[in-house]
């Protein structure tokens, strides 16, 4: 029998305020264990919780990216639970009565064998929590370790209906939710440090039917391409059951990557009771009106947007305009050197090209680069004056503002890297390569011209890259001609 | 509404409670009568009254996300039977 997947998925987001969700303490991440704790969030007896604005802010802000309805009155809710990173031994989330509800999210994704599709899922909701402090479990020793920096950092959780029905789409999906909420400004999404991360809940059909199967839960999915792995490998595992006269049982898994398998972690019947119930120390939330405008109003352009304007105004193919709009830094960078009198198109090459390449291999940050858009707006205009040729505007002029920050102009004129058009150095040029490859040159005037492209090749080793292509052609021709 | 003695039991292993079995017999009894008690209100008709959402009139009790505040450590960890490097320490806990 032919099966298909139903995949839904739970998001976490870490939102990026400076404080917690409850208290003051910085939510800044990597710090000293227990550096960024306080008596609210350590759950001292007599505290009490006051909510941070800023992160029903971003929460809202989320839901009105994601196309949510936002309620007019929200409320926080305890979710009971004991576990030894949950100080007051309740969460304080929201299921009665969330802020966000509704919502799609559109992306265009290539399904398994490449083609492309567009994706359509449904939010369910988005609420706002906290998030649990951390558990150091000692490899030797008998005790375990917490450190409650993170315990507190304000998270949302975005549900989505289970509308997804391949890998692919579900790795799609987050990869747009997360551009999404990196240009809404409300979370860093950084699945390495556990900012964003994902649950999936998948369950296999019969192909066709309408029907929801028993459904797994998996866990610890904190890459993209750990979550394409872990809904592909748990289709072949469902199916595998299903096949052997098995039963799919409810129950969280537990992905691991390195080894490419999930193990069980708990069943339905060892799974928690949470007996929620409304949070009695918080009162209600009421985004309406003024506050809601104002929120609206702040949203910025969002990817799908700019996308559009990238192919309209600039010209650029789709596919680059998606690149370019993936990251809020990319597309920060892109613009401003834009901005800065760089030809789109050519900006558009250089960064997709060499510039996204180098900082992958280097792991840098856009945001954070050694130049500024101006120079490689100026190294732009360098390559069109015919200044530089692209070859060494690519190679040694963006090594050396990678490496060092130096200015175009000043690497440029310290390396030499000028181009050479002058007539004599280059036919001198010509004439050294014709003479050191007689054969090849023998062969052009036998009318075999398609080795003009070696010579050539030979005319810009020896220039060092240097030589005017156009007019070394030129000459290179008339020298064998000759 | 019936309580069984089987619904306290459960409840008592969530809550972390534990109650001798000869306890159990009066638990029982006591919590029947608690939910008898807010059996009364289904009781009435609520069809024209606001849910009251919580005891106070108020809602929007909010602070501003602003520079955060350092408490120290020590201080943290000076109530914990037991700390290591920095550290809260609990019974070693297996997932
Ligand atoms: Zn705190």
């Amino acid at each position: 029998m032919k099966y298909e997947m139903v995949i839904g998925l739970e998001i976490h987001a870490e939102l990026n305020t400076r404080t917690k969700i409850f208290c003051s303490c910085s939510t800044q991440f990597g710090a000293e264990p227990n550096t960024h704790v306080c008596p609210i969030c350590l759950a001292m007896p007599g505290t009490l919780p006051v909510l941070n604005r800023q992160a029903v802010e971003k929460c809202v802000t989320a839901g009105l990216a994601l196309g949510c309805d936002i309620a007019p009155e929200a409320h926080m809710d305890r979710k009971n639970y004991f576990y030894p990173d949950l100080p007051k031994a309740y969460q304080i989330s929201q299921l009665f009565r969330p802020l966000c509800t509704g919502g799609t999210l559109e992306f265009e994704y290539e399904d398994e064998s490449g083609q492309a599709r567009i994706g359509r899922v449904r939010i369910n909701r988005i609420h706002l929590e906290e998030d649990a402090g951390k558990s150091i479990h000692d490899l030797y020793g008998a005790s375990t370790l917490l450190d409650f920096n993170r315990g507190g950092v304000p998270l949302i959780e975005i549900v989505t209906e289970p509308d997804i029905r391949s890998p692919e789409e579900a790795g799609a999906f987050v990869d747009r939710l997360r551009s999404i909420l990196r240009y809404a400004g409300v979370s860093d999404c950084q699945m390495q440090e556990g900012s964003l991360r994902a649950d999936i809940n998948l369950s296999i059909r019969p192909a066709g039917s309408d029907t929801l199967g028993t459904r797994t839960e998996m866990k610890n999915l904190n890459s993209i391409r750990a979550i394409v792995r872990a809904a592909q490998a748990e289709f072949l595992r469902q199916t595998e059951v299903l096949e052997d006269g098995g039963v799919i049982v409810q129950e969280t898994r537990r992905w691991d990557d390195a080894k490419g398998r999930s193990l069980r972690m708990r069943t339905k019947e060892e799974a928690n009771d949470y007996r929620y119930f409304p949070d009695p120390d918080l009162l209600p939330i009421r985004v309406d009106g003024d506050w809601l405008r104002a929120i609206r109003d702040a949203l910025p352009e969002l990817p799908g947007s700019k996308r559009r304007r990238y192919v309209a105004d600039y010209g650029l193919p789709e596919y680059d305009a998606g690149i370019l709009t993936s990251d809020p830094a990319i597309s920060a960078f892109f613009e401003d050197a834009v901005a800065c009198g760089g030809d789109a198109k050519a900006v558009s090459n250089f960064i997709m090209g060499d510039m996204m390449r180098i900082v992958r291999e280097r792991e840098l940050d856009f945001a954070a680069l050694p130049f500024s858009p101006a120079d490689l707006a100026t190294l732009v205009n360098r390559v069109a004056e015919g200044v530089v040729s692209i070859s060494v505007a690519k190679g040694a002029v963006l090594n050396q503002m990678f490496e060092a920050g130096e200015r175009p102009d000043a690497v440029i004129e310290r390396m030499g890297l000028r181009q050479v058009s002058d007539e004599d150095t280059l036919r001198a040029i010509a004439r050294d390569v014709i003479r050191d490859n007689p054969g090849v040159a023998q062969e052009y005037r036998d009318g075999k011209t398609k080795v003009l492209g070696f010579l050539m090749g030979q005319v810009m080793k020896k220039s060092r890259g240097k030589a005017q292509p156009a007019a070394a052609s030129q000459l290179l021709k008339e020298e064998l001609e000759k | 509404m019936s309580v069984t003695p089987e619904q306290v039991k459960k409840l008592a292993h969530l809550a972390r409670l534990e109650i001798r079995d000869d306890e159990l017999a009066a638990m029982t009894r006591d919590m029947e009568q608690l939910v008898a008690l807010a059996d009364r209100l289904t009781a009435l008709d609520l069809s024209q009254t606001p849910p009251m959402d919580h005891v106070l009139p108020r809602a929007n009790v909010l602070r501003d996300d602003a520079e955060p505040v350092e408490f120290p450590r020590e201080q943290a960890l000076s109530g914990a039977p037991e700390a290591v490097d920095g550290c809260f320490t609990v019974p070693r806990v297996v997932e």
